[in-house]
């Protein structure tokens, strides 16, 4: 057995107990993920950083509030929403999901389709090859093979880390840009801000957190320790959001050179690393983009038909489950077209996708809200003061950036 | 059939002024046909409950008769058709089925009774407003399917077993699809298991059965029709559509088919017409023992057994306990408990009188050589008896 091999599988029993924080907190640096990050290194330094304490504080603290619902009720976030809202809100809420969810999918596929472009492959293959081998990988192969699989590759953001250091930043400024925020009124600084928000706390990511606890089988007593994987998933993710946020800022920021997308960013990135750093982002990209091309369209399907009353569950066959995999395979083919149709550049889908996610966010923290306040529900498990004024407070900041975002689109000279 | 989505936030009106609005409906949910206790009227912001007897439903919504008798508050530990049961998760402990209770399914006959729950898509279409532009067909259990409420964490579970299903008498299923529309006749129908599904039918009556037999799928229909007796197919066979007879024929395999036209020779009013053609048959020879032997591992053990000589004709018959107090080396055909037998063609009637004359409980059918055809047992004669009953009193 080689090195390389004895090495996976050291690393083997970590991925064993790697609860439902890491691999949520995993898949949100996705295609839109590592993109947005680029994107604001690349055109506004460190001047973003700041964003990524607020966004770790909110991702933490509203995926601790998942967690906890599904400990204590067994129940994933969208039965919560039927069985206390009913099915007006229902419908509403999961309309909501499944526009944001389609966005996301998108970003995914063009992720994919900026990966395989470094390696000049047209995205009119590689999309259309994802969006089928997604669809076989996950129905007929074992989804948590295929997720601890792409956990592994995650690591390769570690490229980033090495590439951050070796370019000697200017660590005194990202330290005070972390701590102080500063902000800048202009739309397309807000337009980023929003992504960076909506990237990281996703409506997708706060019902799959709650599903897959509900899926383990976790109870109460795991409450401490589902914690502890919650916020280590929520610091590893902004962990890595900071290093590719350092790494454009210092190579590409400091030389002036715009990019639009991650790929460009991994090919305008060679001259600083080589070629080798450019195959190893480029494989970066591409294993988040499937790895959220896999898990984003499967939770979908399950959120919906959950609230429905749908047999929902990837242990039923095609007849006995048709809306469960009909809304997989349609999630995965739209989100697949809109990359391949010529309207829509790849850059806007995954940018705009992730600052649609930032607003459809707002309902779902209400919802979030006023389930984790109800006593009838969590008894004494429900929320603290603590807890309310951080989501209220993120609620607010949401709504304030989405609102000034829109203020900017409709009246491009307000300031 | 009224659907509580149809009912709530109805106003209920007094003296031709909005009186308030009916909120949610009070059941005894242990009870297999709960009736509606208190109707919970929102008024100012308030809940009040009301006795249903003081409320009558219209089309626009309630008129409240009278305000004389007093109205009671509000009680949390009531069991509620829109509190506790709406929305809720249907779990299915065998095939672990998880559904939602998307509507419930009410019955206005003088009172106001649940009869069951709506898991279908039509129940949410309905509640979002959206049925004039989609028809779907609404997936009713019966309320009698309910086995149990889990009220852990203030939340309410429901579990429906096959257990429970097999707990519920055929017949009891049959008079609840007797009560219901043709759609959801045929949707609890295809539900069941093909074995029940097929006892149930038969245990309807002839215009029911009809319905069901016409409206089931295709799919469903070959895996009833499988488990129904060939004298039940062949008593419908004039009744249904003959394209329906011809695709039920082709569904059972040529063997029954034939047997099916053998009954239909017969006439339905003659013993090898009702007769069922499905029954147990030993040679003679056999030893108590080996007989005991081979029931053993059966379920459900039959009540009686034809024994036969080596030529295959009829011996007699004997009753399955009598096995148990014989000789363990003693030959069936020594202890048979009956030696009576009929040809196919004596009439009902006939039957009828040779059965409550000499006490039978089972009369195997046989040809001219003597070979047993088939058996008539007390429940079939009983069937029978009862339809002449109906029959009479619709006169």
């Amino acid at each position: 057995m080689n090195l390389f091999k004895r090495k996976i599988i050291a690393f083997l029993p970590i991925l064993a107990i790697m609860g439902p924080g890491i691999i949520a907190a995993s898949a949100d640096n996705d295609a839109g993920g590592i993109t947005t990050y680029s994107v604001a290194g690349a055109t506004y330094g460190h001047s973003l950083l700041w964003v990524l304490v607020f966004t770790t504080l909110a991702l933490a603290i509203t995926q601790e509030i998942g967690a906890r619902m599904g400990l204590v009720t067994g129940k994933g976030l969208a039965s919560l929403i039927r069985e206390k809202f009913g099915i007006r809100w229902t419908a509403f809420v999961m309309g909501v999901l499944f526009i944001a969810n389609l966005g996301t999918i998108a970003a995914e596929f063009a992720g994919i389709a900026a990966a395989f472009e470094i390696f000049n492959v047209s995205k009119y293959i590689s999309v259309p090859i994802a969006v089928l081998a997604m669809f076989f990988l996950v129905t007929k192969g074992s989804f948590k093979r295929l997720e601890k699989i792409f956990l592994l590759f995650s690591f390769f953001f570690i490229a980033y880390a090495i590439s951050a250091f070796t370019l000697k930043p200017d660590w005194g400024s990202a330290i005070s840009s972390l701590v102080v925020p500063s902000l800048q009124l202009d739309k397309g600084y807000i337009l980023t801000l929003m992504a960076l928000i909506g990237t990281t706390i996703t409506p997708w990511g706060q019902f799959f957190i709650q599903g897959y606890v509900v899926d383990k089988k976790l109870t109460k007593d795991d409450l401490k320790i589902e914690r502890g994987d919650v916020f280590f998933g929520s610091f590893i993710t902004n962990l890595v959001a900071f290093f590719i946020i350092i790494t454009t800022a210092g190579a590409l920021f400091a030389h002036g050179i715009q990019i639009s997308d991650a790929k460009d960013a991994a090919l305008a990135l060679r001259p600083f690393f080589g070629e080798f750093a450019t195959i190893l982002f480029g494989f970066g990209l591409l294993n988040a983009s499937l790895f959220g091309a896999a898990i984003v369209p499967i939770s979908t399907s399950y959120v919906i038909t959950e609230a429905f009353g749908m047999e929902s569950g990837l242990n039923y066959s095609f007849k006995q489950a048709p809306e469960f995999y009909g809304l997989f395979a349609i999630s995965l083919v739209l989100g697949g077209l809109f990359v391949i149709l010529p309207f829509f550049p790849l850059l806007t889908i995954l940018v705009v996708s992730q600052a649609i996610n930032a607003v459809l966010l707002i309902p779902i923290f209400i919802f979030l809200y006023l389930l984790s306040n109800d006593k009838k529900i969590l008894g004494e498990y429900a929320s603290n003061k603590v807890m309310n004024i951080i989501v209220l407070l993120a609620l607010m900041a949401i709504s304030a950036t989405a609102l000034i975002f829109v203020a900017t689109t409709i009246f491009p000279n307000i300031f | 059939m009224i659907y509580l989505s149809n009912l709530l936030n109805k106003n209920v009106f007094f003296e031709r002024k909005i009186f308030g609005k009916m909120v949610d409906f009070a059941v005894l949910e242990s009870s297999p046909t709960p009736s509606v206790s208190k109707i919970v009227v929102k008024q100012n912001g308030k809940k009040i409950t009301i006795s249903p007897s003081e409320i009558t439903l219209r089309s626009f919504g309630a008129v409240l008769n009278s305000t004389k008798s007093p109205f009671l508050p509000y009680d949390e530990r009531d069991f509620y058709l829109n509190e506790d049961l709406l929305d809720k998760q249907v779990i299915d402990i065998d095939d672990r089925r998880l559904v939602r209770v998307n509507d419930v399914v009410l019955e206005a006959n003088g009172q106001l009774k649940v009869i069951g729950i709506d898991i279908g898509a039509a129940g949410i279409i309905r509640r979002l407003g959206l049925d004039k532009l989609i028809k779907t067909e609404p997936k009713i259990i019966p309320w009698q399917m309910i086995e149990a409420f889990d009220y852990q964490t203030g939340n309410v579970k429901i579990s429906l077993s096959q257990n429970r299903l097999n707990k519920i008498h055929p017949s009891e299923l049959a008079d609840i699809l007797e009560n219901l529309g043709s759609k959801e006749r045929v949707s609890i129908v295809e539900s069941l298991d093909p074995r029940s599904a097929a006892k149930v039918i038969e245990e309807t009556d002839i215009r029911t059965r009809e319905a069901i037999l016409e409206g089931l799928k295709a799919s469903a229909l070959g895996q009833v029709v499988a488990k129904m007796h060939v004298a039940s197919i062949a008593g419908l066979f004039y009744k249904l559509n003959p394209l329906r007879i011809r695709e039920i024929l082709k569904l059972i395999g040529q063997e029954r088919a034939q047997k099916v036209e053998r009954v239909l020779d017969f006439g339905s009013e003659t013993a090898g017409g009702m007769m069922r053609t499905t029954f147990w048959q030993f040679d003679g020879n056999l030893t108590v023992k080996e007989t005991y032997n081979k029931l053993f591992e059966e379920s459900p053990k039959p009540e009686a057994i034809v024994v036969t000589n080596g030529n295959e004709k009829l011996v007699g018959i004997i009753y399955t306990k009598d096995i148990l107090d014989s000789d363990s080396l003693a030959q069936l055909k020594d202890i048979v408990a009956e030696r009576k037998f009929v040809h196919p063609e004596v009439s009902v009637n006939d039957l009828i009188t040779l059965f409550s004359r000499y006490n039978l409980r089972l009369l195997p059918i046989v040809d001219r050589d003597k070979k047993p055809i088939g058996v008539v047992k007390i429940d079939n004669i009983l069937e029978k008896i009862e339809e002449r009953t109906r029959v009479d009193e619709l006169i």
